[in-house]
Parts: structure tokens; sequence; C-alpha cells
């Protein structure tokens, strides 16, 4: 913001404090001030280029800086002398300070700086702002952004309480609370004023406070979406950001804050609980898109489904699910078996299911709900009714995903076009509550004529793809079509193992030679395996599977090849240091289990190949110590940062297999 | 005999004439309009089975209270009781009077 | 156009714009048992418990101890917002009953010339602003022809605009008209049709606002349930 427009706005504030009702029997009309602008001008004529309208705006025509401040002092001036002389100097300058304290703290930010024009300002704007920008000199960095943050919540919070009693926007609070320790430190006391504890911020690094500030910010805008829509919400945020971020841009880049807001509110992605799928789809399924997942029935397609709602609601979001397969208890059970809580979960609103199943077996009229699931009748109508009342129940989360599996099912016993409007309304719906959403269809359960229509509905289409090869699976998911998006249509192939699905990773020569590891006369190539021996005769083999389990661990490891030892000190160090962090997980972070396998590749008399054990040799992990477990997970962290991937906590598992090529 | 009682007797049986039944049926027709008219008929069409055993006093209250309970329904609960707060005064009025003339 | 009359009814002030328009006339129709009364509860005892708005419900058919249980079986306590002063629940069909066929008609005890005095009369002490008539059918068979039956409810039509309360009138329909007596939709000012409809094997349950003046309102039918608290319209659904 230029000084002439803090200046104008300072203004504007002063004609709009003393136009207000609030200011009592000394309130001025908008027209006393035109008067005084008008009576300005004879003294200063370049005021004939500034109007005042009627909501205290002050338009100014003027392009000249200086000449703009000048001619605006002479019109503060002269309403100053006005309202003094109405009521006498002393009684205007206490009623400017009382009604203007807050304004002139905020401006005193703007002006930080510009020392000269603020002491050219005419009594009492000059001495209050001084003082003003006195007192913030002495606050830190931290200090300085909480309060520009703690500003713009308030106002947030003050325009959402017009909506909602703010307990939603309490227990996000409490949700965050898990995952930023800082958050701890600020209550939304009982006058819906939000307290921060600054001396507790203080210590601080500035990432820990950017993520703390965002993800509150974050929570605001995602409450405010939940209860005003998309767009308004859209709107409320840039005007906060035109209002209070206006001239802010040294501290919030300072902070690398921009982006994080924005991003982060408005372009907010689901993670797909597979890193592999996320970094394809350039950062998840995005808020209020519709995908048509194809896939055939069974564990790839569950396990598939479960991961996204386990890393979802793990991570604070909130889910409804559509069934026409199973009853809710089965549900229930699926999720149970995930370490989540269903029965919890639904009774804080954060799940519900719709039954879409239990029709066929009992006679249900219209809707009837059953515990916290809403049963519907056979009718669309009557599914489309339960599922809003389920959305309607689902408590405030910025985060929301559904899954309905009724395509197949309900092609079986409606005409196609019944569906394709009933889903095509569906997605209308989910779209508007910013819901991410997985269609669920059988493959090949359409004619290709049907299933290419019904992909016009859709944001983007997954496919799951099972196939026999040599006697064993081979199992791939992969983007058909994602809109708006530069997505990475290549398969990606997996397994599973533990009921996960494991995604297999290739890793490319090149990746080893951006990082060094390998030397030019050592080369080593890394591929896709795809769990069958390699047809590569000479090929020797790494393979370094994992396993992952629900628990709090930090990973970190030492790197392939020879490391020095001052370095496995510092490796060695960290292992000790990284103990749990925080109690309860709010994202699935892996516990690794680690097999490291060397060996040469033999044929055999069949043709087919077999690892030979015998030759295998050991691979110099850095470090021996702790269990095996800990050098997987050494391991694992030392292949991420190989291949330069961020070491994506939330996965739930990561395959490596490494293929090493013998350079003849 | 007052005139009113005169209008108790059996031979002379129209009820609704009643000065104090009139009073009331006025009293009602403020509040429903012309269905006080038929309430009131309904209610002294019913009692007259008792007349001709029953005082003055106690037949109007019968008819009193039948006229207030039917037009409860019509005016509510809390208009009923206003209601019937402002017939017992005028009833009582009336017997005073009574009483005072035949004084 | 003042201001907007809520019904609070889930879903129905989405398809009107927030709510029946001040002052207007607002005819619900639908065959029997299509739940045009249980509308008209909502519509009475959602104002009183709401918008602390003295309500009326006159009824002429259906007793008021049968209305005061259905009100109740949705959680809709009518007696205790009576006690309050806030609903008045009008049972003239018990006055209907207690006489013969020709007293009825030497009173008129359902005519529209009684009831609109009737209504001056209330109107004027307890102060209401909402109207549940139910149902016009049962006015009709008072008069002796249809031509004779309009005009008179024309002229109550009148009345009612007049006094500035804002009105739903139940009419009873056969088949697919809008209306009884093919006059209740010119004098009122919007038309809300309730139906239930054959599907799949199922009945779904349908409601349509014909017409509205004075305001946009979402014409398209749509299915509506009754849920343990009555009435729970579905604007997001559309059918046909």
């Amino acid at each position: 913001m230029n000084k002439v427009k803090a200046y104008g706005k300072m203004i504007e504030m002063f004609i709009t404090k003393m136009t207000s009702p609030e200011i009592g029997q000394f309130r001025l009309e908008i027209s006393t001030f035109r008067i005084i602008l008008e009576r300005a001008r004879t003294s200063h004529p370049s005021l004939i280029k500034f109007t005042l309208t009627d909501d205290c705006k002050i338009v100014n025509n003027l392009k000249d800086n200086e000449g703009s401040i000048e001619a605006l002092t002479v019109f503060l001036q002269k309403s100053i002398d006005f309202i003094s002389s109405l009521i006498g100097e002393d009684m205007a300058r206490d009623i400017i300070a009382s009604s203007m304290k807050e304004d002139l703290t905020r401006l005193s930010e703007k002006l930080r700086g510009e020392s000269d024009l603020v002491r050219s300002f005419p009594e009492p704007f000059s001495t209050l702002l001084t003082d003003a920008i006195e007192l913030k000199k002495g606050s830190s960095d931290h200090e300085e952004i909480l309060e520009l943050f703690q500003e713009v919540y308030q106002a947030y919070l003050k325009d959402l309480s017009t909506h909602t009693d703010l307990s939603a926007f309490k227990l996000k609070l409490s949700i965050l609370r898990e995952k930023h320790d800082l958050i701890k430190y600020v209550e939304l006391n009982k006058a819906n004023y939000l307290e921060i504890d600054k001396e507790r911020w203080a210590s601080a690094t500035k990432n820990e406070v950017k993520e703390a500030l965002a993800a509150m910010f974050n929570s605001m805008v995602g409450l405010s979406t939940f209860l005003l829509g998309k767009e308004e919400a859209l709107k409320k945020a840039t005007r906060v950001f035109q209002y209070y971020f206006d001239g802010k841009d040294r501290i919030l880049e300072n902070y690398d804050m921009m982006n994080d807001i924005l991003e982060g509110s408005l372009y907010k992605k689901i993670s797909t609980g597979i890193g592999e799928l996320d970094s394809k789809m350039r950062g998840g399924i995005p808020n209020g898109a519709s995908l048509l997942l194809i896939s055939p029935s069974g564990i790839e397609r569950d396990l598939f489904i479960s991961g996204l709602l386990k890393n979802g609601l793990n991570n604070g979001s909130s889910a409804m699910m559509v069934v026409s397969k199973e009853p809710p208890r089965t549900i229930r059970m699926l999720l149970r078996s995930n370490d989540l809580h269903p029965d919890d979960l639904e009774d804080s609103g954060r799940l519900r299911i719709i039954d879409w199943f239990s029709w066929r077996g009992e006679r249900i009229i219209g809707v009837e709900r059953d515990g916290h699931a809403l049963k519907s009748s056979k009718i669309l109508s009557n599914l489309g009714i339960a599922i809003n009342k389920g959305l309607r129940e689902l408590t405030f989360s910025s985060n929301k995903i559904s899954i309905v599996h009724i395509i197949g099912p309900a092609t079986n016993i409606f005409e196609f076009n019944e569906v394709y409007n009933f889903v095509q309304r569906l997605r209308a719906k989910f779209k508007d509550n910013d819901m991410a959403s997985i269609f669920i269809l059988e493959t090949d359960s359409l004619s290709k004529e049907m299933e290419s229509r019904l992909l016009e509905v859709f944001d983007g289409t997954l496919i799951i793809d099972k196939s026999m090869e040599d006697g064993k699976f081979k199992r791939e998911i992969a983007i058909r079509s994602l809109s708006g998006i530069d997505f990475d249509a290549n398969p990606i192939p997996f397994f599973i193992r533990d009921n996960l699905i494991i995604p297999e990773i290739t890793i490319t020569e090149e990746d080893l030679h951006k990082k060094g590891h390998i030397s030019k006369n050592k080369k080593r190539t890394m591929k896709k395996d795809t769990r069958q021996p390699s047809t590569h005769k000479d090929e020797e083999i790494i393979i370094l599977s994992t396993r992952s389990r629900v628990k709090d661990e930090i990973v970190t490891g030492p790197k392939i090849g020879k490391i020095p030892e001052e370095e496995k000190k510092v490796i060695n160090k960290k292992r000790k240091i990284t103990k749990p962090k925080k109690e309860g997980p709010p994202t699935v972070k892996p516990i690794v289990k680690l097999k490291v396998k060397r060996g040469k590749m033999k044929k055999k008399d069949d043709g087919t190949q077999e690892k030979m054990k015998k030759s295998m040799d050991s691979i110099d992990l850095g470090s021996h110590e702790g269990t095996p477990e800990d050098i997987l997970k050494e391991a694992i962290d030392t292949i991420n940062d190989l291949l330069d991937i961020e070491t994506d906590l939330t996965k739930d598992a990561v395959t490596l297999k490494v293929h090493r090529k013998k350079i003849k | 005999m007052s005139i009113a009682a005169h209008h108790l007797k059996p031979e002379n049986m129209d009820l609704t004439v009643h000065p104090l039944i009139r009073s009331f049926e006025s009293k009602l027709s403020e509040l429903i309009g012309v269905l006080s008219k038929f309430i009131v008929t309904k209610q002294c069409t019913a009692v007259l089975p008792y007349t001709t055993s029953d005082p003055e006093r106690s037949i109007i209250q019968k008819i009193s209270k039948g006229i207030i309970n039917e037009s409860s329904v019509l005016i509510g609960d809390i208009q009923a009781r206003t209601l019937e707060k402002e017939f017992l005064k005028i009833t009582e009025e009336y017997f005073k009077e009574e009483v005072t003339n035949e004084r | 156009m003042k201001g907007r009359k809520a019904t609070h009814i889930p879903g129905l002030d989405e398809l009107i714009c927030d709510g029946l328009p001040e002052g207007t006339i607002n005819l619900i129709t639908g065959p029997a048992g299509s739940a045009k009364s249980l509308m008209g509860m909502h519509y009475v005892y959602n104002g009183a418990k709401y918008d602390n708005e003295p309500s009326i419900y006159l009824t002429l058919e259906e007793s008021r101890d049968s209305i005061l249980r259905a009100a109740k079986a949705y959680g809709m306590d009518l007696e205790k917002l009576e006690k309050e002063g806030k609903v008045y629940l009008v049972d003239i069909g018990k006055m209907r009953v207690e006489c013969t066929a020709s007293e009825e008609l030497e009173w008129g005890l359902a005519s529209f010339e009684t009831l609109q005095d009737f209504l001056k009369n209330h109107i004027s002490f307890s102060h209401a602003t909402r109207l549940v008539l139910d149902s016009v059918t049962a006015v009709g068979v008072y008069y002796k022809s249809t031509e004779l039956m309009r005009r008179e409810l024309f002229k109550f039509a009148r009345f009612l605009k007049g006094s500035g309360i804002t009105s739903m009138i139940i009419s009873e329909v056969i088949g697919d008209k809008d209306s009884r007596y093919g006059i209740e939709e010119f004098i009122a000012d919007s038309l809300i049709k309730m139906d239930y409809e054959s599907t799949s094997g199922e009945y779904r349950r349908t409601v349509t606002v014909k017409k509205m003046r004075f305001t946009k309102h979402d014409p398209l039918k749509h299915p509506f349930l009754i849920m343990e608290n009555g009435i729970e319209i579905s604007p997001d659904e559309v059918i046909g």
C-alpha cells in the first residue's frame, strides 16, 4: 500500500467514525464533511480533484503523490479545526483518540518507516500515530505476524459468528491442536475472542509458526466454505487478503505465507493414501472433484477405498459412504480393521453411512434412521434425500470425502438415463459441498457406450487393473483422466501385503547419477520390478520391501553405499533423538520392516530365473546398529534422499525394488 | 318476579332473550361474530330440560359455563378465562341489581 | 411486496424464496392423505414457535383432538402453544357435528360469511398473522351451486387480503386437477400441490409449487418424506 493510499484510508476511517451513530451526540453528517471539503478547495484548489462519496470513501483523481498528501493534510486539518470549534480542542482530541485507537494501531504498521510523513500529519493524528509506531518497535517478528493474524482471525470469527455459534471452529481447533503444538496455546474465550499466548510461540521456528497460522486460517476458510459455500468463502478470503495483508508483503514473504494460505485454503487436495498416486495427480484429489473408479471387485478396490478413508479421517476430514453391496455394520467392521473408530466418528458427525443395501431384505418407507446410518428405500429420489440428510449431518471439516457405490447395482434396476441423471445431480451436490468423491464402478459392468457417457459426468477417472501373468497377479492403478490437471498417466504397479497397497517405485539410473551416489564407471539400473524374476541374465537385484503399520516415528537412515564415519555418527545421533513426537497419530506414519537381499540371478534349466541366495552379499547400509526395522527405516530414507523424493510420512508404505545391472 | 325470571318459566321458554344471556352473547360476538348466536342458542337449548326445577341463578351459571366451554375451542383458553371473568362480573352485577330492585 | 412468512418446513422455504409472501393466500391442494393438513400444522406451529406469531388453525373437518394428536406425533405440541396464546386451534367441525344438516344450513356454520365474520373478530383480539383454513372443500359443500360458492369465495379472499393475514387454504382435489371447484387457484396467490405417485413398486410423496405471485420460485416437482419431525422436502431432488 502506498503512503497516499494509507493516508487516504486513515481519513476515510476518521470520517466514518465521526459520522457513525456510535460517536453519540457529536456525530456529524457526511454532508458536513463535503462542505468542509468544498471550503478547503478555496485555500487549496487541488482538492477539487477529491470527492467524498456517501459511504465515506475519498475518490482521488490527483495523480501527484506529494500533492495528494498536501491536499489531504489541508482537508484533514480543516475537518479537525471544525470539530474543535464545535466541542473544543481537548474534547476533539479525546474523541478522535478513543474512537480511532484500533484503526491507528493497524495503520501504524503500514506507516512504519514513514516517520517524516507521520510527523507532518495534523494533530492529534501525528502524536497518536507516532506513539503507536513506537509501541510496535519493541515487537519481535513473531509478535508482528501473530498480531496481524490475530486481527485477521478476529475479523473472520466475527463474521462467522453471525452464521454459527463457533462451536464447529472450537472443534476444529481441538483437532488442529493434535497436529500443531503451537495451537495448544491458542484459546477461543467465552467472548469468542481468540487468545494467542505469544510468549509460548516466541521460541518456535518460522516454519512452525507459518504452518500453525496457515492451518488455523485454512480451517476458518473451510468453515466459511461449509457454512456459506465456496463462492462466498472465496469472496470473504479475498476481502481479508486485500484489507489486512495489503502492505504486509515483507512479513508474509518473510514467513513464506502467501502461497500456503492461498493454496492451502482454496486449492486443497485430498490424499488418496498412496503417495505415488498423489504425486501423479499433482497433489491428490482436488476438493470438490468427483472421480469414477473403474475397478474389478475385490481386495484391491477395498484396500484403495479403506486407505483413502483412513488417511482422510486420520487427518480430520469427514466422510460419507453410500453403500449398496453390504450393510453398514460390514463397513464399520472394515473401518475398525483399519484402526479407525467408526462409532466415535459417527457420534461426532464425521462419518455418515447411507445404506442402500437393506431395502433388499426389509421394508423401508422413504428414508429411515438406523442409529447414525440412514437407510433409503429402493427409489433413487429417496436415496438422494438420504444423501442430502447425511450431508447436512456431517460436521464441519475443511476436507470432505464421499465414497459412492451405487452405479452398477442401480443400472441393474433402473434405466441407464435415470441413473445417469441421478449421478449427475449427486456430483453437482458434492461439488457444491466442496466434497471430493469417488464413484465406484465395476469393470465391464456397463456397455462401452454407457461407460463413455458416464465418464462425461466426472472430473476424472481412475482405473484399477488386475490381470494374470505367469500364474501371478499383476496389479496396476492408473489415472485415465483428470480435468484441468497435467497428470501422469503412467500406471503404478502395486502389490498387496498385510492388507496394504504397496506401490512399486521405479528408480532410474539417472536419479542415482544426479545424486552422485554412483560413479560414472559403475552404472546401476534400478527399474520397476513386477515381482517376477528378472529376465536379464546378468542382473543383480536389490529388493527393499517395506511393511507399514500405524505408529509415530520419524524415519531417518543412512545412505546406500559407503558412508563416511562422521555422517554415520550424525545418522546414529539422529536416530536416537527421533522418539515419538506427539500423542495420537494425526497422520499415518510408517513403521518399516526391511529385508535387504542382494543376489545374482541365474537362469534355471526351464528357462526361468531364480535368485541365487548363496551369492547374496551384503550392502553397506552405513550403520548396523539397532533392529532390522531401524535399519530398514534408514534405508528407505536414504533411497528417498537418493531419488530426491520428499519423505511423505503419511504414506502407509513404500517399497523399492532396485535392480542392479552389471556393466559389462 | 323479575322479567328475566319470567322467561325462565316453562311456558315462556326462550332463554336467549334473557337480558343476561343477551349480554353474554354480545360479549362473545365481539370475539367470534355471528357464531356466538349459535353457541348461545345451543347452550340455552341444552339447559332447557333442567330449567323447571333450577333457580334462575343456577340456570344462568350453567349456560354461562356451557358458553365458555364451547367457545374456548374457538377463542383459546386465555381468552375464555377472560370471558368467564366478564360473565361472572356481569352476572354478579345483574343479581345485585335484581335484589336491589326487589327490595 | 412486504416480508415473508417462513414456513420453517425443511426444504420448502428454499423453494419459495424464504417463505410465503406476507398477506397472501396460498392454496395447498392434493388428494386425501397427501399431508396437506400436516403442512398446515407446520405452518401454524413453526410460525408461533420460531417467529412468535399468533396463528389460527381453523378446522372444519378434522376434530381438534385428532389434529392435536397428529401434530404431537411429529413433535409439535400445539396445546402448549395454545396455552401460551400463540396458537388458536379453532374447531368449527365440532360445532357442525353437534347440529343436524338443516341446522347447519340454517346457521351457516360453514359458510364463508360466517368464517369471515368470525375471523374479523378473532384477528382483532388474537392479532393473528397466520391462518390455515382446513379445508375449503368443507365450506364448499354448504353452497348449493358452484356459481354461488365461487362468488362467496371471491369475497372471502378479498377479506383475507384486506386483513393482512398470510393464509394457507387447504383444498382436497380428486385426480390431476389443481383445485376442487376450479376457482381456488385463481383467488390464491400461490398454489402448492402435494401428491403421491407410484414408482418402482413404492409410493413417493411429491410437492410442486405450481404458482407463486410476487416471487421467484422453483416450479419443479420435488420428493418429500414424512420423517420423525414431519415433512421434509428435498429441494435438491427433482422428479421427472
